[in-house]
């Protein structure tokens, strides 16, 4: 997922040196600034790859369990994979894959900085995030 | 004759009184402005800008409509604008990051604090707020049942919608809706309440009386991210904007199906509709526009340039 995202950017800027993530501290767009701010005012450090898949997570199973209003991982599973729409604050719902991938939008990083976001307008459809990662599990 | 004719005059007084001519002002948040853009209904032609303070967004007027009231977010306040003079009066404090709000008949008004997951009640008279109502994270569509005895409340990252009593302030539902709501419109009868998901890309039609979820139906326009919602005079249409969708969907306010899309500018968000309900005004936030729509023939019949992201507007006429 990541590399495909590398490779969509350096369509548009071939000698870029960026890195691929899930999230950054100074993402802002959509309700991503809500969600840094809150994070950073009651953690004290800023948020990062790792926290924001945490959040992730754990909002995924909460809210999985709330909507399917049951406790049976069976039925937890299933929504999942087939119903559930997250809010990831990345401005589009994320959806499960059948490889098990979380289908979202990655952010572009170089030297640290945010640079941009894919899907990467201009190279795919900003929509398509099946233009990122293991959309089958065929080979 | 002397009497009819001061008999005259007194009702002819009385009448002016109860009636006070309307200013035909729309007035529009400009969120990177820190203005309001002030147009005359009549014409689109705007009159002025006015410097109202950081980040404005929500917008409502007093239930007189001697003054409009701004959510200026990043002053933490609630500015006062006199509709007339178009003087900045006072500015409230507010509680932290206010964005949206409500005004309730008796005068208060009950505005979400987004960074603060709670919605305040603001006495302008008093100059304060004196109340706070715990709600979800991130709340921010805020909307005053028509008999004035309930708030609808909404929490974005939480995804519900909270429903609490007026005046004792009690949460007495957290209704769990589509992802992000946004705002609430509420059936001039009560019975309903219409939310806007704006990722779940959906209205969700709530039944009042029984504070429950009963009708989710998606927005039938491509890349839709529904925000603003209102009915129709006749209560029969909604009016919803889609944010990207870069539209306004009409749909059907029984069955929530989609009858008509009418393409707008870029980013709609906030919508008001005229007295007479003819004419649909939606603002364009990345374009730095407002669209006026002929709600007979849903065509779009003019476009009236205002400042830096257009947020919301409400209308005097």
């Amino acid at each position: 997922m990541k590399a495909d995202a590398v490779a969509q950017w350096q369509k548009r800027k071939p000698t870029a040196q960026v890195q691929a993530r899930a999230w950054h501290e100074d993402f802002t767009k959509f309700a991503a600034g809500e969600l840094n701010n809150r994070f950073r005012k009651a953690q004290g450090v800023p948020m990062d790859d790792d926290a924001w898949a945490g959040w992730a997570a754990l909002k995924l199973l909460s809210e999985a369990v709330a909507r399917a209003q049951s406790t049976e991982p069976v039925r937890i599973l299933a929504y999942l994979h087939h119903e559930m729409a997250f809010d990831g604050q990345k401005g589009v719902p994320h959806t499960f894959r059948d490889t098990g991938q979380l289908r979202q939008p990655l952010l572009l990083v170089e030297a640290g900085k945010l640079v941009g976001e894919a899907p990467v307008p201009g190279v795919v459809d900003s929509n398509d995030l099946d233009s990122l990662g293991l959309t089958s599990c065929k080979q | 004759m002397k009497h009819v004719a001061l008999a005259l005059c007194m009702v002819l007084i009385a009448l002016q009184s109860a009636v006070a001519e309307p200013t035909y002002r729309a007035f529009v948040t400009n969120e990177n402005d820190g203005t309001l853009s002030v147009f005359d209904t009549r014409n689109g032609k705007v009159e002025t800008t006015v410097s109202v303070g950081k980040r404005p967004r929500g917008i409502g007027f007093s239930p007189d409509r001697s003054q409009v009231y701004v959510a200026i977010g990043e002053d933490d306040a609630i500015a006062v604008v006199d509709t007339r003079t178009l003087q900045v009066v006072k500015k409230l404090p507010a509680g932290s990051d206010p964005e949206t709000f409500a005004v309730h008949p008796n005068g208060h008004i009950y505005l979400s604090n987004e960074d603060a997951n709670k919605a305040s009640v603001l006495d302008p008279a008093a100059g304060k707020v004196v109340a706070e109502i715990p709600v979800g994270i991130e709340p921010e569509g805020v909307s005053i049942s028509p008999d004035g005895k309930l708030a609808m409340v909404t929490s974005e990252s939480t995804h519900m919608v909270h429903v609490v009593t007026i005046p004792d302030h009690k949460v007495i539902a957290n209704i769990l809706v589509g992802a992000r709501p946004r705002e609430v419109a509420f059936s001039t009868d009560g019975r309903w309440a219409y939310v806007t998901s704006e990722i779940g890309g959906q209205v969700n039609k709530l039944d009042v009386a029984a504070n429950k979820l009963v009708q989710a139906v998606p927005v039938d326009v491509p890349n839709a991210k529904p925000k603003g919602v209102l009915l129709s005079r006749d209560q029969h249409t909604l009016y919803v904007s889609t944010g990207g969708g870069n539209a306004v969907a009409v749909m059907d306010a029984d069955t929530l199906a989609t009858k008509t899309v009418i393409p707008v500018g870029k980013r709609v968000w906030g919508l008001a509709l005229s007295r007479d309900g003819t004419r649909l005004y939606a603002c364009n936030g990345l374009d730095g526009t407002v669209s006026v729509i002929d709600t007979t023939t849903h065509q779009v019949s003019a476009t009236i340039q205002v400042g830096s992201r257009p947020w919301g507007l409400v209308i005097d006429d």
